[in-house]
């Protein structure tokens, strides 16, 4: 029968030829799908690719850092950040306001978290509602009203104080606007905790302080750590509500930078970021060992 | 008569416009097992959390020893409780679980030490104290739980539904163990269940509750045998019910129209305010329990019996004895629980053959049905 050879030699050879593989893959198998591997490659390229060539050419031997020409390595951008007073004031007022924002930004957003998660008190959405609102107004607008309220206070003159009383505007638009974040980080945490746990240890004695120190403050730490985490890098890199809430006086490095990038863009920059970069790297790796330490 | 350990005197809950307990009296003796039996959402986790100090009573009090304990907080409480989810607190280690309560009491390192270890034992979980809870099975973070309540030395231990979560094996073990532990500790024990067998297996006394409102409470066998009203007889065991159309009195007995029953004499007590002549018998239900009902093939006659014709159903064997279904009409069959014998015997006979189930009148109840 020549008919039947012939169907199946083109049924071979279209298996063969891969014209038949009509393979389908699960819908989470996005590895196997070469073009959805090609679109994650490129997101990755797009995403890393400039930070890392922006530490490589912090130990480029060029007078200019936007320039890509490869001139030879040195550290002594390094050593010029590192010189740079101004840098180095800017860098510490940052490290300030972070530091400072993170404490209490995270002490606000525990207690409006617990607050938020535990009672019912008339307008509650509304209160839910006005805590989440700086997360989804714009910064500028932040920026401006912040501005406009500490001016209209008479607050501006604070610039002037002895450090670090002269970062306090700042401080407090900070954590303005980072203690939502860490609010709703918190909020999210208190889902998964069992109330029974709560009522179990006051069954067994506890007063309602052993409570929150035994029972509820070891169930948020997870999302303690991870507030703090977030206020502290948010707080750290801020720029456009900084740039509204600073005096002469008081610039934090991200304006120390772009002030510095509007003069003439120095590989002393790439260094400078570079140090920041490894302070979250550092920052974010040690936050996550304690976490995991304490999941042991 | 000794005075009971725990005294619940006209308790009411109510949230918002709920009751979730109406108005009960309850006695509980030192040293009994005692269950409180009902179906979900009947209110029993309630009345548990109003003894432990979760809730406060609407109305009434709750007395512990006889001193009134309505207003105290759950930590000012000698009474303890295994929540049903076990509540153990994940972050710490199994002993320092079970330690907690002690320390909460400041009792010296070297004491909670020696305890801890006793507890762990009593439990079988002697080796595990530095495990964490996640690290433990459903039934191990059970012992733990139990263990972290009965080392207070409470005068009362109550249980939420402490075997709900298990599956059948290990539930049987467990509630031996939970027995055992109840004789070695002497603490009284109330559980909360909505599993019938299991009321009956462990508890001394059941209070069986229904909508907020307590049925009956009196031990397992008292309640299988004299049951208050249908509800009840269906909750312990099960029943066939027989709704009655009518009753009358003929010279000082009754005689019970049932729906497919026919005129019966029936003597038992002749309920309240029935007078004599005709009486509806509206709200009333004759009862009989499966195990009560026998089957025959020929149609003789049995003293005192009467006999239900009917046709082969479905036989499910059951090990020890099966469960034989009779098809009286195209709405109604019952049920009757014969001997591994017999349900071989009527095995052979196959569907739609005609069989009679028999039982003793004597052996039928007049029940309030619950309906009320
Ligand atoms: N905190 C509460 N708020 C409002 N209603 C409740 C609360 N706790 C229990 N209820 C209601 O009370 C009734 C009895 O609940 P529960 O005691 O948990 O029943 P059970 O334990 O018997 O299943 C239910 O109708 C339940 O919805
Ligand atoms: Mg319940």
């Amino acid at each position: 029968m020549p008919g039947v050879h012939v169907a199946q030699k083109i049924e071979a050879d279209t298996v063969r030829f891969g014209l038949l593989r009509r393979v389908r893959y699960e819908p989470f198998n996005y590895s196997r799908r070469w073009s959805l591997r090609t679109l994650f490659l490129i997101a990755t390229v797009f995403l890393y690719a400039p930070i890392v060539v922006l530490v490589i050419f912090s130990f480029n031997d060029s007078r200019r850092g936007g320039n890509v020409i490869w001139k030879g390595f040195t550290t002594k951008y390094y050593s010029k950040a590192f010189q740079n007073d101004e840098l180095m004031l800017a860098f510490a007022n940052s490290l300030t306001i972070a530091l400072v924002t993170m404490v209490l930004a995270v002490i606000l957003g525990t207690l409006t978290a617990v607050l938020l998660w535990r009672f019912r008190f008339p307008f509650k959405p509304l209160v839910e509602g006005l805590v989440s609102l700086p997360i989804v107004i714009p910064e500028i607008c932040m920026g401006v009203s912040l501005a406009l309220f500490f001016s209209s206070m008479g607050w501006m003159k604070t610039g002037n104080l002895m450090w670090p009383l002269n970062l306090v505007n700042i401080t407090i638009a900070h954590i303005t606007f980072c203690f939502p974040f860490a609010a709703m980080v918190i909020r999210a945490r208190l889902d998964s905790f069992n109330r029974e746990t709560e009522e179990a240890a006051r069954d067994l004695g506890a007063s309602e302080w052993r409570v929150l120190k035994d029972i509820l403050i070891p169930h948020m730490r997870p999302g303690i750590i991870a507030a703090a985490l977030l206020a502290f890098t948010l707080s750290l890199d801020d720029f456009v509500i900084t740039f509204f809430t600073s005096g002469p006086n008081t610039v934090t490095f991200p304006v120390k930078i772009y002030s510095m990038v509007r003069f003439s863009v120095t590989p002393e920059i790439n260094a400078a970021s570079t140090v920041l970069i490894l302070m979250t790297l550092i920052l974010t790796w040690l936050a996550l060992r304690y976490q995991r330490a304490l999941e042991r | 008569m000794t005075e009971p350990i725990i005294s619940i005197r006209g308790v009411s809950k109510r949230f918002g416009g709920v009751t979730a307990i109406d108005n009960i009296s309850l006695d509980i003796e030192a040293g009994e097992i005692f269950a409180l039996l009902g179906p979900s959402g009947c209110g029993k986790s309630t009345l548990l959390r109003m003894l432990a100090g979760f809730e406060h009573p609407s109305d009434g009090s709750v007395l512990l020893d006889g001193k009134d304990l309505t207003r105290l907080p759950p930590n000012r409480r000698p009474i303890n409780m295994v929540f049903q989810s076990y509540a153990v607190f994940p972050h710490m280690t199994v002993a320092k679980n079970v330690a907690y309560g002690l320390e909460m009491e400041r009792t010296k390192r070297s004491e909670i030490r020696t305890r801890v270890a006793q507890a762990l034992e009593q439990v079988q979980l002697e080796g595990l104290g530095d495990r964490r809870p996640d690290q433990l099975s459903g039934g191990q973070r059970q012992r733990v739980a139990v263990a972290r309540a009965l080392i207070k030395r409470p005068r009362v231990l109550l249980l939420d539904e402490p075997l709900s979560a298990l599956d059948a094996k290990l539930r049987d073990a467990m509630r031996l163990e939970l027995v055992k532990l109840q004789e070695m500790s002497g603490v009284t024990f109330i559980i909360v269940t909505h599993d019938q067998y299991e009321a009956m297996a462990l508890a001394d006394r059941i209070a069986v509750l229904e909508n907020g409102c307590l049925r009956q409470v009196d031990t397992p066998r008292s309640l299988y045998n004299n049951p208050v009203d249908a509800f009840v007889a269906d909750f312990i065991g099960n029943v066939h019910t027989f709704d009655v159309s009518k009753i009358d009195l003929v010279e000082g007995r009754m005689r019970v129209h049932a729906d497919i029953l026919g005129p019966l004499m029936i003597d038992k007590p002749i309920p309240e305010g029935l007078l004599p002549g005709v009486q509806t018998g509206r709200g009333r239900v004759l009862t009989i329990r499966p195990e009560s009902i026998g089957i025959k093939t020929g149609e003789t006659y049995v003293p005192g019996h009467l006999t239900v014709s009917g046709t082969m159903g479905d036989i499910a064997f059951q090990g020890q004895h099966s469960v034989v279904e009779i098809r009286i009409n195209n709405s109604r069959s019952i049920s009757a629980i014969v001997d591994d014998a017999t349900a071989r015997e009527l095995d052979g006979l196959g569907h739609e053959t005609t069989v009679h189930a028999h039982w003793a009148v004597a052996d039928m109840h007049l029940l309030e049905s619950s309906i009320n």
